[in-house]
Order: structure tokens, then C-alpha cells, then sequence
């Protein structure tokens, strides 16, 4: 036990999570070096080391600098913020069955950037081009709490979900058939996730922006553990509930919206990182926060690594080993829950 | 409407007229006079008797063939799973077949109509397994049966994406399989239709067993049905029809989950009835889908799987309204 008190604060912390997230926090370490480091052309790490320092020479500081260390730095925030996104719905939710791409809200966000795409990118510069994202996740969560009516089933939650997949689906699919070729096929390549041709200023903003959510999300940790428990208690508890309910999905809504409009809607890891975050470190979000966020940056980083070097030249988009790796688990999960209510 | 015989009288005489209409509206609008013409003096100078006999009536053959099978793979599924939510679609066997459809034509480069067939048997006999032994593990519970479905939909997906794009195919070529199409597809001879027709009536000889299956799991055994294996069957003959439906028009969802409701909806609990009512109105179905895209987003050939989509997403919000399913 960790006591930390004095005239302000008075708090406990348990020495467990600082070694997990310890833990968790060097291995992520580890890939990011490891993501700028692999690829078509293999760079040693202390290479890799100077050239991040602004020692660096060459070809393989340019390389590093223009091409690699923004895709590994979008790869572990869109990751993180994905992961972060998840947590914070299942607990807003009830379920932990549900993330922001089961209930559509991350197809929500791509209907969102085929808009821009399509109707506004003439005239509105690529910088306010996560708004539209956001406006189509927004839209998006907007209809299911419509539906739901505040009365949050599991089965209905699921199908509305499908439901408002499908339609989002059939619309982005629509778009990448109207486009010219080219532009479809990158376009795509982005529907499934990935960090192709991602520029330094997308890293830096993302960088910002998931900082700063970051740490508007850490202090409401508190309130997250108390939304764990049924309706009555939290209400009992005297929190305006769905006042809190609403400022919570926002922020999770604007955490997969910083992924989505850089990488993409990567699946799955919305799902499975605070699944297994929770499993590990049990009750404080003030620390299942911040351990989620790192391994889904894991995830992604690792399925970003896999896809660069899987079948060089041909590059897969991220999006595709986190669905390969997440599914299976999601369904173990599924197996796992016999008995339950669900 | 007392007479259930009557309806499906009349949803036989749709089909005939929807045929109809499907063939002669479009793009162009042919009359019903050269219609009767291509077929009594085919002249192949002539461009309308051409199109009408090579493009028009293929597609209206496939459109019927298709929508009839998935109608009916859904009435099966949702039988044997005493599950509402069960389809081909959500399940996942449309997109296993179309995985292994994609696996054939990068092994063989020529893949004959039969070849494809075969392919697409193997894909929706593997997924429909796979969700079938872990329906069973879950107990038959709707909601965890249609997750299970939804993320092995995804699984497959993706590695129908990776064998693309390690084979060095665009990407974006998973669409053509994950979003079934009417447009440019190989035409169906007679062998096909009268394949599907025999199994069709094959099916409707085992309606009793059907019956059992509504009764419930404990009063059909009981009654003597042997579950595992008329469960066993059914799932072969909805493979049938599935991988069928996949090989000639890819994935096409929703009609196999909307069929069966819309038929229990008119013909009650008799699958007697029900079997020739998911047939016809299958076809009708996808008919009317099929000739409403061409009409309202003319000259490109939009995929009909994503009208599917668009009509199939309320029908979901409709699921969920149904308190007493969960």
C-alpha cells in the first residue's frame, strides 16, 4: 500500500497496478521502437535511438522522421483512444459485450468522413476533418440512446447496433464504388484502419488532442466507478445520472473520433483491451484508464509491425490482424459468460 | 384472407407478374410485345430481343433463384435454431462461402460456375458448423448465437482481405464478394434451376420434422424426433441453398432474416405452408429490390446487397421492438 496524505488529500493506492501498468508501459515502449525500426528496410535501433534524439543521418533520418515515427505514433494513440473509447461505454452501457464499433458508432464517424469527402473537402481545409467524423459518431450514438429510451437491454443495444452498422456500411460502401479506382482503394484501405501515408501534423494533432482527453477523462474516474453498479445506487449516490451518462459518451464519442479520423474504425480493440485491462487490474478506472490505453496502443502497434512486414512489398492495413487477433478472443469471452443474464 | 391456399395462389401470381415487370422496366423500357416476340421469332440482329434475352431475363432467372433460396435457408435456420435472429447473412456462412470462393478463384485462375459452387459448398459448410457447435456451446441463446455470428462475419472478412492482398489483389476486391450483386454475373442454364427445384421439394417432404422443431427442444423429443439428426440435415440444406446463393450472386443479406418473419407473419406456425410462402416471397422479394434499385439510382449498377442493407436495417429496429424474443 501506497499512502499518500496530507492536508488536501488523503488517498490509498494498492502497489499492484503501478507494476502492471509499469509493465504494460515498457512494452509498449519496446513495439514503438520496434514499429519504427521494422519494415522494408530494417534500421537498427540505435539508429533509431539518435535520429528520435535529432542525431540521426541520411536516408534512415528521413525515413524515420517523414515515414515511420508518425505511423508509429498514430498507430499507439488511435490504439489507446479506441481502447479508452470502449471503457468508457461499457461502464456508460452496463455491458461489457459492447464498443464503439459493435454499436456503430465508429461507422458512424467513417459515414461521417465520406461526407466531408464527397460534399465539403473543396472548400473546408483537412484540419476540421475530424468534426465531420465526430458529427457522424454523434449522429450515430444520437439514435441509439433514440431507441434504446434509456431502458438498456442487451439484446436491443445489439441489433440497433447491427442495425445502424449495416445502414453505415451500405452507405461507406456506396461511396467507395462512386469514387475513381484509386481513391477508392486507399479509401478502403482507411474503412478497414490503417496507418498508410498518415502525416507528422495528423501524428502531432492526434498527440494533443488524445493528451488533453486524457486528462479530462482521468479526473472522472471517480464517477466511472460508481456508474459500474446498478441505476438505483448511483442515483442513491445523489450523481445526476443522466446528465453524467451523456458527458461520459461524449467523451468517448470525441476518444474514437481522434482514431477514426486519422487511422480509421479499427476493430475489436474497443472490445478487448478493457476487457482484459479490467481482468487484470479490477474496480479503479483511475488506473484501468490508463492501462487500457496502453494495450490497446499495444495491439495496434503490433498489428500495425505485423502488417508492415507480414508479405513486404504488399502492406496490410492494421485494422485486419486487430479483428484476426480480437474476434477469436470476443468469442471466448462469449463462451466463457454461460450462466449469466445475457 | 381465410384460405392460405388462396395467398399463396396470389403470391404466385405476383411472382409471375413481377417477373413481368422486372423484365420490361429499367434503364429502358421494352413492351410486352417484344417480349413475346423474342421468344416466338428471336431475331439476334435485334438489340432489344438481345438484351431482353441475354441480360434482362438472365438476371430476373437469377434475382428469382436467389431470393427464393435465401427465403428459405432463412426459414430452415431459424427453425432449427428456434432463433428469430438466425440468417445465412448474420450467421456468417455467406461470408465463409465467399472467403472460400475467393480462396478457389487465386488457387485456380479459371474457376468454372461448378468450380465456384463447389468452393462456396466448402466455405458455408465450414462457417455454418462453426456457428452451429458454438450455438450449441452457448445454449442456443439468440443474442449470444447473433455476436457469434456478427464477429466471425468480421473474422472472415479480414482474412478474405489478407489472402487478397498477399496475392497482391486490390483490396478493395472484397467488396465484390462481402456485398452480394446482380450485375455481371455468369447466367444460370436449366441444370441449376431444376437442382434447386428438386431440392426444394425435397425440403417440403420433411415439413413435419419442421413442426416438431416448434414445438421445442424437450416436447419434440418426447414426441420421438431425433433432434441431432434432423438438425444435421437441415443445416446441409441450408448450406445447399446458402453457398448456392453466394456462388452466383455474393452475399446478400437480410432477405434470409425479413422471408421468414413476413411468412410466419401471413401463414402462422405450419411449415407446410410456410416453405412454398418463403420460396415465393423470397423471389418477389429480391425481384422488387432488385428493379426498385435500377429505377431509382439508374445507368450505374448499384449492388443490390446494399438496398438489402438499407431495407433490412429497420426491419432490425422492428427485432428489436419485439420485447418477448430477448
Amino acid at each position: 500500500m501506497i499512502v499518500v496524505q496530507n492536508k488536501y488529500i488523503s488517498y490509498i493506492f494498492e502497489r499492484k497496478p503501478f507494476f502492471y501498468l509499469a509493465i504494460a508501459g515498457i512494452l509498449c515502449i519496446l513495439l514503438f521502437f520496434l514499429a519504427i525500426a521494422l519494415g522494408s528496410e530494417v534500421i537498427p535501433l540505435s539508429n533509431v535511438i539518435q535520429s528520435l534524439f535529432g542525431k540521426g543521418q541520411g536516408t534512415s533520418q528521413f525515413i524515420i522522421q517523414e515515414l515511420r515515427l508518425p505511423r508509429a505514433i498514430t498507430a499507439l494513440l488511435a490504439g489507446g483512444s479506441l481502447a479508452v473509447a470502449g471503457a468508457i461505454v461499457q461502464v456508460v452501457i452496463k455491458n461489457p459485450l459492447t464498443s464503439p464499433d459493435l454499436l456503430g458508432i465508429n461507422s458512424g464517424g467513417t459515414v461521417g468522413a465520406m461526407f466531408y469527402l464527397f460534399f465539403f473537402q473543396s472548400f473546408v481545409p483537412f484540419l476540421f476533418f475530424p468534426i465531420f467524423v465526430f458529427a457522424g459518431s454523434a449522429m450515430a450514438i444520437a439514435i441509439l440512446l433514440f431507441f434504446l429510451k434509456n431502458k438498456i437491454e442487451t439484446f436491443r443495444l445489439i441489433l440497433i447496433g447491427l442495425a445502424l452498422n449495416s445502414i453505415f456500411a451500405a452507405i461507406t460502401t456506396a461511396s467507395l464504388i462512386y469514387t475513381n479506382e484509386k481513391l477508392g482503394s486507399i479509401l478502403y484501405v482507411w474503412t478497414i484502419g490503417s496507418t498508410y501515408g498518415v502525416s507528422s501534423q495528423s501524428a502531432q494533432i492526434m498527440l494533443v488532442i488524445s493528451v488533453i482527453l486524457m486528462f479530462l477523462i482521468l479526473p472522472l474516474s471517480r464517477i466511472l466507478n460508481l456508474h459500474v453498479y446498478p441505476d438505483e445506487i448511483v442515483v442513491n449516490a445523489g450523481e445526476k445520472l443522466p446528465e453524467q451518462r451523456r458527458a461520459l459518451l461524449l467523451i468517448s464519442v470525441l476518444f474514437s473520433t481522434v482514431a477514426v479520423a486519422y487511422v480509421g474504425p479499427v476493430g475489436f480493440v474497443g472490445l478487448i483491451a478493457p476487457h482484459l485491462a479490467k481482468k487484470i487490474i479490477p474496480r479503479d478506472y483511475f488506473f484501468i484508464l490508463p492501462f487500457t490505453f496502453l494495450l490497446g496502443a499495444i495491439l495496434t502497434l503490433f498489428a500495425d509491425i505485423l502488417g508492415r512486414t507480414w508479405n513486404p512489398p504488399y502492406e496490410f492495413p492494421l485494422g485486419v490482424f486487430t479483428t484476426m487477433i480480437g474476434a477469436p478472443y470476443f468469442i471466448y469471452i462469449l463462451l466463457k459468460m454461460e450462466g449469466r443474464r445475457i | 384472407m381465410k384460405n392460405p391456399i388462396l395467398i399463396l395462389l396470389m403470391c404466385l401470381v405476383v411472382l409471375v407478374t413481377m417477373s413481368i415487370v422486372n423484365v420490361l422496366f429499367g434503364h429502358q423500357f421494352y413492351s410486352f410485345q417484344t417480349l413475346v416476340d423474342s421468344f416466338t421469332q428471336y431475331n439476334a440482329q435485334d438489340p432489344e430481343h438481345y438484351i431482353l434475352q441475354n441480360i434482362r431475363i438472365p438476371r430476373a432467372v437469377i434475382a428469382i433463384l436467389v431470393g427464393a433460396c435465401l427465403g428459405m435457408s432463412g426459414l430452415l435456420i431459424q427453425a432449427i435454431t428456434q432463433n428469430p435472429m438466425a440468417s445465412p447473412c448474420i450467421f456468417g456462412i455467406n461470408a465463409g462461402a465467399g472467403f472460400f470462393v475467393v480462396l478457389g478463384i487465386l488457387i485456380f485462375k479459371d474457376l468454372s460456375l461448378v468450380g465456384v459452387m463447389i468452393f462456396s459448398f466448402i466455405g458455408a459448410s465450414i462457417a455454418g458448423f462453426i456457428v452451429l457447435i458454438l450455438a450449441n456451446m452457448v445454449n442456443y441463446s439468440p443474442v449470444k448465437i447473433a455476436l457469434v455470428g456478427i464477429v466471425l462475419t468480421a473474422l472472415i472478412t479480414s482474412l478474405t482481405s489478407i489472402i487478397i492482398i498477399n496475392n497482391g489483389g486490390d483490396p478493395q476486391e472484397v467488396l465484390r464478394w462481402t456485398t452480394g450483386s446482380l450485375t455481371d454475373r455468369p447466367a444460370v442454364d436449366l441444370r441449376f434451376m431444376l437442382g434447386v427445384t428438386v431440392l426444394f421439394v425435397l425440403v417440403s417432404f420433411m415439413a413435419f420434422q419442421l413442426n416438431l422443431f416448434a414445438l421445442g427442444n424437450d416436447t419434440a423429443k418426447a414426441l420421438g424426433q431425433n433432434i441431432f439428426l434432423w438438425r444435421f440435415v437441415f443445416s446441409m440444406f441450408v448450406i445447399l441453398f446458402a453457398g448456392f446463393s453466394v456462388a452466383i450472386a455474393g452475399a446478400i443479406g437480410f432477405i434470409g432474416l425479413i422471408i421468414p418473419h413476413v411468412s410466419r407473419k401471413l401463414f402462422g406456425q405450419e411449415y407446410k405452408l410456410l416453405i412454398p410462402a418463403s420460396i415465393l416471397l423470397g423471389a418477389n422479394f429480391l425481384l422488387l429490390a432488385d428493379l426498385l434499385t435500377r429505377l431509382i439510382v439508374p445507368r450505374t449498377s448499384l449492388p443490390i446487397g446494399l438496398t438489402m442493407s438499407v431495407i433490412g436495417a429497420p426491419f432490425l429496429l422492428y427485432l428489436a421492438k419485439q420485447r418477448k424474443i430477448a
